[in-house]
């Protein structure tokens, strides 16, 4: 260290904040984890007005400004079956909603599922693999849920979208 | 719009960098504050109300205004804190030029700031996520920006050399700005095309940096304004859209740019916009991401669908082009989040003054245009004019 004049010391104040949080899923929510995880099934409910599917459920169409109804009224299982719409490699880790950086073993995908929805899940391609390399707009997906032992009722009981190379790809 | 109508008649801003470790956030929000002042020619006890922006956690704190409300002319005036995503800074200009429209107060100071060096503004914006349905999958604001990516690309057929070009000219922009943050020196697209990946399609010259600074304007009803200035910026009009607050409900593509979509269309048609490459001279775009801007240029109907890419080609959005798009640099050189949404509204109101220097425009300016967009998905969209026509 050379000899030179003092510099300022500028005082940066460090914490760590850890909190605790605990989410009430509400009635809606609630069954719709409830039948993912016990029962494997996948629902949505039909504004009666518009016609829109809401998965998951919801208590009101914001469009619309109904209240949707509690199970079992206007509520429609899903196939769990769709198309490919768009995928995604996350080449550089990004922290996720948990906080953890890590990088990803699977894609990432918008799946439109039959029913009309749109779904942001996993796609069960690896990064780098041959089978990115084929993907494209239009395969035919199916959903693949975890061992009913692993289910705990969160948006994670589906593993993720099985791509179905056998099938046609969806025209349009 | 409202009842009195109303002009920007001072603004000021911190330099933006990555780190300002030399100032606390009150220090750096008074920087801002008495810029705005001297550029008004007014003191802090001329304020009679102050809307601050800044995103709450993402210095971890909670009720933002608390800690620098007494040091930017706040202490026993009027106020409210506004937190809306991305789209703050664009909040603030609005909810300051309403309370100038309400006919209640003379001097109203609307500025924003981040410091987000000061804690993770990643994680925070995990914490907008709905807090029951995937958390783990969300990736925040790379991820929507990838989803964008790919459907422009896929159905406007850009290619990754059209996202670089966006790159190139907000570089060559703000290396012309001395406010601006990140001045590369970029020469070609093929330096843009080499920087790697975050999710594909968007690489990481295709994302905006974060920034620490602050903007201000002072904001005054017009007979107040009149008196302040001899270039008073007028507030001509200004709407808010907001559509769905959830990543997937109603059927719906996810993020979709509806709002974007609905607020430029009503306030066109309300302003007599009919052909608004023509009738606006600059756009201050929030456009976080390269693919971003060049769809969201389509969604303002600043263009047709599919054109965006080709009129980037053609050098349109140039600063010396028709219509110059982000002449500061916009949000991709420069993006302290509160910060961010107030310096478009500002930099439009510069190049009005045309007072710009360097990255001054070159078509003479008579009307801008300015927005905010954040969150799933709030738009703020303002109109500025130099006039009163």
């Amino acid at each position: 260290m050379t000899q030179e004049k003092k510099k300022e010391e500028l005082i940066r104040v460090e914490n760590r904040l850890t909190i605790d949080y605990r989410f009430a899923a509400g009635p809606y929510l609630a069954k719709f984890y409830t039948e993912l995880r016990d029962k494997g099934k996948l629902w949505g409910v039909r504004c009666p007005k518009c016609q829109s599917l809401h998965v998951p459920p919801t208590i009101m169409c914001a469009p619309c400004h109904v209240k949707l109804s509690e199970f079992p009224q206007d509520w429609e299982e899903l196939s769990g079956k769709g198309y490919l719409d768009s995928w995604y490699k996350i080449v550089t880790p990004q922290m996720d909603l948990l906080g953890r950086t890590e990088p990803d073993e699977y894609l990432h995908c918008v799946a439109w599922l039959d029913e009309g929805v749109a779904m942001y899940h996993y796609l069960n391609v690896r990064p780098e693999s041959e089978e990115e390399r084929k993907l494209q707009r239009g395969l035919r997906l199916e959903m693949e849920l975890k061992p009913i032992k692993e289910r705990v009722g969160e948006k994670e009981d589906i593993k993720y979208f099985n791509i179905l190379w056998d099938e046609p790809l969806k025209k349009g | 719009m409202g009842k009195r109508r109303v002009a920007i008649v001072g603004l000021g801003r911190t330099y933006h960098r990555t780190r300002r470790p030399d100032v606390n956030i009150p220090e750096l929000c008074y920087e801002a504050a008495k810029a705005a002042l001297e550029d008004a020619n007014l003191e802090f006890k001329d304020i009679d109300a102050v809307v601050v922006g800044n995103m709450e956690f993402f210095e971890n704190r909670s009720m933002t205004e608390m800690w620098q409300m007494d040091h930017i002319g706040g202490y026993l005036r009027s106020g409210v804190h506004v937190a809306t995503g991305g789209t703050v800074g664009a909040t603030v200009a609005s909810t300051g030029f309403e309370y100038a429209a309400s006919g209640l107060f003379n001097h109203v100071l609307a500025l924003g700031f981040e410091k987000q060096s000061e804690a993770d503004s990643r994680a925070a914006i995990r914490l907008t996520g709905d807090p029951i349905i995937g958390r783990s999958l969300m990736r925040a604001a790379v991820g929507v920006f990838a989803q964008f990516a790919f459907n422009y690309m896929l159905q406007s057929g850009c290619r990754e050399e059209h996202a670089a070009m966006v790159r190139l000219r907000a570089d060559k922009n703000a290396c012309r700005n001395p406010w601006a943050h990140l001045k590369i020196g970029l020469q070609s697209i093929d330096q843009i095309l080499e920087s790697p990946y975050l999710l594909t399609p968007l690489r990481y010259l295709d994302m905006c940096p974060t920034s620490e600074g602050a903007a201000a304007m002072i904001i005054a009803p017009e007979e107040r304004a009149r008196k302040i200035t001899n270039k008073p910026v007028w507030v001509k009009d200004w709407e808010v859209a907001h559509n769905s607050g959830s990543q997937e409900t109603y059927g719906a593509p996810l993020v979709p740019t509806t709002s974007l979509t609905e607020a430029a269309t009503i306030l066109f048609k309300r302003n007599g916009i009919t052909n608004p490459r023509r009738d606006i001279s600059v756009a201050e775009l929030y456009t976080p991401s390269t693919y971003g801007e060049l769809l969201w240029i389509e969604s303002y109907r600043l263009c047709e669908d599919g054109e965006a890419w080709k009129l980037e080609e053609k050098g349109v959005f140039d600063m010396e082009g028709e219509f110059p798009v982000n002449p500061s640099g916009g949000v991709l050189a420069t993006n302290a989040i509160a910060s961010t949404g107030v310096l478009r509204p500002l930099e439009c109101a510069l190049q009005l003054r045309e007072d710009a220097g360097e990255h001054q425009i070159t078509r003479k300016p008579h009307l801008a245009f300015s927005t905010g967009w954040g969150g799933f998905s709030w738009t703020v969209a303002h109109l500025l004019s130099n006039t009163l026509d």
